[in-house]
Parts: C-alpha cells; structure tokens; sequence
C-alpha cells in the first residue's frame, strides 16, 4: 500500500505539475506569438 | 471420421455462447443506438470470432488477428496512429485562448488516481489499478496503449469500459453535474475569449512536445504523434499529409484496431468476477474525474474576477467532443443565452493531454 500511496502521490503532482508548465508556456506563447503582427492586416482592395 | 471430430460445433462451450451475445450485443447498440460504432462494431465482430471454437485465429505466432494484436499494440504502434490522426482533427484554438482552462483537465486526472488507489486497495495489482484507474481519462486510445503494457489480460474489458462510458457520457454525465452545481453556477456566462493567432497554433504543438516529453518522456509515443497530427493541421502546408491521418489512416488503423482489441475478450479471459468489478471501478473512475472538474471550476471561482462556468470543468475528462458537448447542453439548459461549447473544448482537449501525462507516470513508476 506503500507503493499505491506513492504512485497516487507522485501522480496527482506529476499531472499538476506537467499541466502548470504547459500553462506557463501557453502564457509566454500568447506574450510571444499571441498577437498580430504589425502591417499584417490585408491590403486594402485595389480600385482600379 | 475425422471431419466429425474437427466439427467447431462439438467445442462450443457456455462461455462462447455468453461472449457470442456480449459480441451481438455490442454490434446490435453501434448499428442501432450509433453508441462510438466506429469502435464498438469491429470490437464487437472481434469478440464474435474470437469466441468461436478451433479458429485459431488468436493462437500466437500463428493467427491472423493475433498477428494485428501482436505487431500493432502490443508493439505500441496502432494507439500512437490513433493520436496522430486525433492530432490533425484537433484545434487547440479554444485551450489557447482561455490558458487557465487548461487546469480543469489536470482535476479530471484525479478520478484516475483515486479509482487506482481504490482498484488496488480491493486487491487488484499496481499494474491492474493502474490499467483501471486510467479509464477515468475517458480515452479509448491511452486506456489501451496503458493496458497492453501492463495488464495485458485487462485489455479488452478496459477497452470496452472506456469506450462504453465514452459513448454513454450523456447519460452519466448530466446528474453529476446538476448534483454539484447550483442553477445559478449553471447560468454563469463566461467572457468572450480572444482570437489566437495562427502563429501560436503553429509554435504550440512544437513547444508542448518538447514541455510534456521532458518532463514525462514515457508519454513520447503518444504526445509526439498527437502534436505531428496537429502540426500536419496547423502548419497548411502539407495538406496530403493532414488529409492522409485525418481520414484514411485513421480509418485503417482503427479497424485493425477495434477487430484486434475484440479478440483479446476471449471467454476464459473475460468471464470473470474481477472483470464485473473492472466495470464498476471504471464507472467510479469517470464519475469521480468529472467531479473532480467540476469542484476545481468551483474553486478557481473563489479565487477569480471572470468567473468560470463550473459545467466546463466536466470536459476534463477526455471523451472529445463528446462531453464538450454535453457541457453545453446542459449549460444551454439553465441559461438559454449560454453557449459554452467552445469554452469547454479547452478542458476536454487539456483532458486528452493530462490523461496522457496520467498514463506516462504510470508507465514511469510501474514498467
């Protein structure tokens, strides 16, 4: 029941920790990446 | 009269007569009632066949569909295709606009670990609790990849739970989620999320390779071929390849898939009191994640100004977009101006990947 103990610890904190990294990446992405870069916005349609 | 004595007919016993009807059962709920048919009619005829006498086509080294078993999971391969062609039908858009979302998937995680520690405590091994619990996940895909390494005689009746309760999310679900929340938490609006660029979609699925297999390099198998499906998707400049996993490969593999899964349910194998308890610990298992959802929604609510809609936690559970979708009716119910579907795409996609994350420490702790 040790073991079972431990694995259900190491467990819950694995899937939380991996899970909080990925948050911190998402974040750092959406700071990053997150937005449009400047002059990206379409040409304005030719009227000739 | 030797063609007498090789007559199949001789060697049916009860058991094959009981698995025949779980089989047409199976077949006769995918055909009529459309519960996950892709998958319950190919386990279906692979439970069929299995069970008919003197085939031999599970006999190792020598049948046909043991040779599906053998070479496509058991040697890992079949569940990872699953995931990449999952990956080319995935937008992680929804998880990328709403980040804190991505919390829900990881409480869903803890029907998992519960119903381990519970599966074990009623005298089932590591490798078998392990193998149980991961059902919570609600993902067909990750339950056998998980039980072909350890528990392989778990594999079928893990299959067909997971699948089973994948298909019957709009029946568990629902009460789960009235019986925890208030009508007033049901009615919350969440606040319109922002629009991702493509930019990040492209760069997600790279970064979170390199994130979950450093810190959970068991999970490779299925973290990298789910991420490459999605780069396929994101990245528009392979479209063959996207086209290819997202329809005919996954098409190819789940048919080998679901005929190989089947035939591991032979009577012997099958018909067992622990197999009845497999089931029952498996529904705990989905229950208790979808609580877990729900509670930490409810939690993040004390602690933010742009409250959650409690349902959305419920999508942690994998079962894409099955329970996303089940979100949204139920939110839809309360509040007729609702519409939570995209919000909870974010926790159900988070559940795929918190799943996959579950079953990599497994694997980590117990091969």
């Amino acid at each position: 029941m040790d073991t079972a103990s431990s694995i259900f610890l190491n467990g819950i904190a694995g899937v939380f920790t991996g899970i909080a990294v990925l948050y911190v990446m998402m974040k750092m992405l959406s700071l990053v990446a997150g937005r449009s870069a400047p002059g990206s916005a379409p040409p304005a349609p030719k009227t000739d | 009269m030797a063609f007498l004595d090789q007559l199949g007919l001789l060697s049916v016993t009860w058991g094959s007569v009981v698995m025949w009807l779980i089989a047409l059962t199976l077949i006769y709920l995918a055909i009529t009632k459309e519960y996950e048919p892709l998958l319950l009619l190919p386990i279906g005829f692979g439970i069929l066949v299995a069970n008919l006498p003197m085939t031999d086509l599970m006999t190792p080294g020598e049948g046909l569909i043991w040779r599906f078993y053998h070479y496509g999971v058991e040697w890992e391969v079949i569940p990872p295709l699953i995931f990449l062609g999952l990956g080319a039908h995935t937008d992680f858009g929804p998880l990328l606009s709403q980040p804190r979302l991505i919390f829900l998937g990881a409480a869903a995680q803890g029907g998992v670990y519960v119903t381990f520690f519970v599966a074990h405590a009623f005298g089932f091994t590591l490798e078998e609790a392990a193998t149980i619990g991961i059902i919570g996940g609600a993902d067909g895909p990750t339950t056998i990849f998980l039980a072909a390494q350890l528990a392989p005689h778990l594999l079928g009746a893990c299959a067909v739970a997971a699948y089973s309760y994948m298909a019957l999310v709009p029946i568990i679900q629902p009460p789960i989620m009235r019986l925890l929340t208030t009508q007033q938490e049901r009615a919350i609006r969440m606040k319109k999320a922002r629009t991702v660029t493509t930019r990040e979609k492209v760069i997600f699925p790279l970064a979170a390779t390199m994130v979950i297999v450093l810190l959970v390099p068991a999970s490779a198998p299925l973290i990298t071929m789910f991420m490459l499906g999605n780069l396929f998707r994101e990245s528009k400049v392979v479209e063959r390849l996207r086209d290819t996993t997202q329809n005919a490969l996954m098409n190819i593999v789940t048919i080998f898939l679901g005929l190989s899964v089947g035939a591991t349910m032979s009577a012997t194998n099958f018909l067992r009191i622990d197999v009845l308890f497999i089931f029952v610990l498996g529904l705990v298992a989905f229950a208790l994640s979808t609580a877990c959802g729900l509670l930490l929604a409810k939690l993040m609510n004390l602690f933010t100004k742009d409250k959650i809609n409690p349902l959305v936690g419920a999508a942690g559970v994998s079962a894409v977009p099955m329970a996303a979708r089940v979100v949204h009716k139920v939110g839809a119910e309360a509040n007729k101006k609702n519409y939570l579907l995209m919000f909870a795409m974010g926790p159900n996609l988070a559940g795929v990947i918190g799943t996959v994350i579950a079953a990599g420490i497994f694997l980590t702790m117990l091969r």
